[in-house]
């Protein structure tokens, strides 16, 4: 019986709040930004090559562009979630909320539902920007195109997932996106930097940095698991590798991670209360 | 509808609600004042299930609210103090939204009902930043109303409005309890208390003082009693015998009015008038003047303070 009370409690907070995202202005920013990052991508990788050889030298041409641009959309979805519960504690609205039907979970799911409808919005519009543009520039549409939209839509739960548990967390909105932002920064520095160590920890294997390389070959076991950003990088090195149960496996991963961090979100939001 | 059994709520060594077991009956209007910081908001924080208790129970409807949580929330509808709205929203936009949670039948109707009731249904396309603080508390007033909910819990219902809008609320809880429903008040506005609920609990310093019908704790309350008589003609002889009953304490007089004060034990006017009468007195008109809700308010509370600080101070 809750069940359907909380069904209808996530439908009508994911409409309420998806039809506020189609009414303001950031999702169009973004998917004017999407385009235009995919386009230069395009541009500087695809039509640089043909220009500069002659001929196309890429096996998947569209590939970068996707990924960024898919990026990008998840990242800003997975910013607005470290804002969603946050401002609606800040803003007293949460509480209003609570006194009628609906509970931390049906709470959650709303917030995470919502910004997975704002990401199908984005889906829509990359399709038809992909497509259009392996139609005019006739690369082809393929198969691992529509792989990498759909892992992407893993990405973007695993994003929000991650936006909504800092949310969660903060009692200010200021802190939650400070929070999100240094994460993301901090996953994606360590990844430059565990990067450069393995080379540098290759070239010179009796120097200190060995000791350094193993000291974050532990600390990425850790950040493998946590970071949202790599199990989408896992899935991506499915795709390229074409490896289905690859492919499979980081999906169920992805949404293991988002109902982990989903569960944590409801279990910091009955504690710290919904009061401003 | 509204049982609360030993209620007691503790902020770390802060204890916000001691113990408190309160019962509003069915089509019951209940005033629940107290000093800022007695605890009235944490109890109803706690009734509403958004403040869990440190100890003791809560009822609504008999049941707990884990029990049946989702039925038991659509039966209840609630006006905070500070009114938080999605303020890009109309007023209309913003009633469907809630009206589709708690699953309101033939909701447009209700919509224009409610707003109506509250005056605003003009407003209906307004945008509701540009609402005034009385207008955004009128708006989360229909909002509590929308879904006909059996319980209206209400913490300062019209802290923001003008004395129109205060009679014109006063008037909407008078008609909805008429219909049947329980009204649960919190206010500081003690006069609107007096003219609105059937009983009052007070609270100071999380303890619930007193509770009783309005008129009972007031006559509780009362050491002494004023009685206001007007007489054709007042002597020296009639003051002298008035003077002399036992049970006056006092008696004045100002031209062709008497002001006598009794013993709050028992009733006695017709000892009065007899006396005024065997002297020689015409009673033209006689009235006892009742102790206000905000003169029974500061007597408890002062009254429990000297002695809650007395504890404190022994403990």
């Amino acid at each position: 019986m809750s069940v359907s009370h909380r069904i209808h409690a996530i439908r009508v907070a994911t409409k309420r709040e998806i039809r506020s995202t189609l009414h303001g202005i950031g999702l169009y920013v973004v998917l004017s930004l999407v385009f235009l990052v995919a386009s230069y991508v395009f541009a500087n990788t695809v039509l640089r090559n043909v220009g500069d050889a002659g001929i196309l030298a890429l096996p998947n041409p569209v590939t970068l562009p996707l990924i960024v641009s898919t990026g990008l959309a998840a990242a800003y979805l997975g910013l607005c979630s470290s804002l969603s519960i946050s401002r609606d504690r800040d803003l007293g609205t949460m509480e209003v909320l609570f006194y009628g039907p609906v509970d931390a979970v049906a709470y959650v799911l709303g917030k995470y539902f919502h910004q997975l409808a704002a990401y199908g919005v984005v889906l829509a519009f990359t399709l038809v920007n992909f497509y259009g543009l392996s139609v005019v520039t006739n690369v082809g549409f393929s198969l691992e195109i529509a792989g990498i939209m759909l892992l992407s839509v893993f990405l973007t739960s695993c994003m929000v997932s991650f936006g909504i548990v800092l949310s969660a967390g903060s009692r200010r909105m200021m802190v939650s996106v400070i929070l999100f932002l240094g994460f993301v920064l901090f996953f994606l520095i360590f990844s430059l930097v565990h990067a450069w160590v393995i080379g540098a920890a290759g070239r010179d294997a009796a120097s200190t940095m060995v000791y350094v390389r193993m000291i974050m070959d532990s600390l990425d076991q850790v950040i493998r698991w946590i970071s949202p950003v790599e199990y989408y990088l896992r899935g991506m090195d499915a795709v390229l590798r074409k490896d289905t149960s690859g492919y499979i496996m980081s999906a169920v991963s992805s949404l293991l991670y988002s109902a982990a961090l989903l569960a944590v979100s409801v279990w910091m939001l009955r504690k710290k209360g919904v009061r401003r | 509808m509204i049982e609360t059994v030993d209620l007691t709520k503790k902020f770390g060594d802060l204890t916000a609600v001691s113990s408190l077991s309160l019962h509003v009956e069915k089509g019951e209007i209940y005033g629940f004042l107290g000093p800022n910081g007695a605890g009235k908001t944490t109890t109803i924080m706690m009734i509403l299930g958004l403040v869990p208790p440190t100890k003791g129970e809560v009822r609504l409807f008999g049941k707990k609210l884990s029990e049946d949580y989702f039925n038991i929330k659509r039966r209840i509808g609630v006006l905070s103090e500070v009114q938080y709205l999605y303020e890009e929203m109309t007023a209309y936009e913003y009633l469907r939204f809630f009206g589709e949670l708690y699953r309101v039948e033939r909701l447009d109707e209700r919509i224009r009902a409610v707003l109506g009731q509250v005056n605003l249904y003009e407003r209906r396309h307004q945008i509701l930043k540009g609402y005034s603080k009385g207008m955004k508390q009128k708006l989360s007033l229909a909002r509590a109303l929308l879904h006909d909910p059996e319980i209206l819990i209400l913490d300062e219902p019209v802290s923001s409005l003008d004395p129109y809008g205060i009679k014109e609320v006063r008037d909407i809880l008078l008609e909805e309890n008429q219909k049947g429903k329980t009204i649960f008040i919190s206010s500081h506005i003690l006069s609107e208390i007096e003219r609105t609920c059937h009983r009052v609990g007070i609270m100071s310093r999380g303890r619930l003082l007193a509770e009783d019908t309005m008129a009972d704790l007031k006559r509780r309350l009362a050491d002494e009693v004023e009685l206001e008589l007007e007489l054709e003609t007042v002597t020296e002889t009639i003051l002298s015998a008035l003077q002399s009953l036992p049970f006056v304490v006092a008696v004045e007089a100002h031209g062709s009015r008497l002001r006598v004060k009794t013993k709050a034990d028992q009733d006695y006017r017709g000892q009065i008038s007899s006396t005024v009468f065997n002297q020689g007195g015409v009673v033209l008109a006689f009235s006892r003047r009742e102790m206000s809700l905000e003169e029974a308010f500061v007597t408890i509370t002062e009254k429990n303070l000297s002695l809650l600080t007395k504890e404190d101070s022994a403990a």
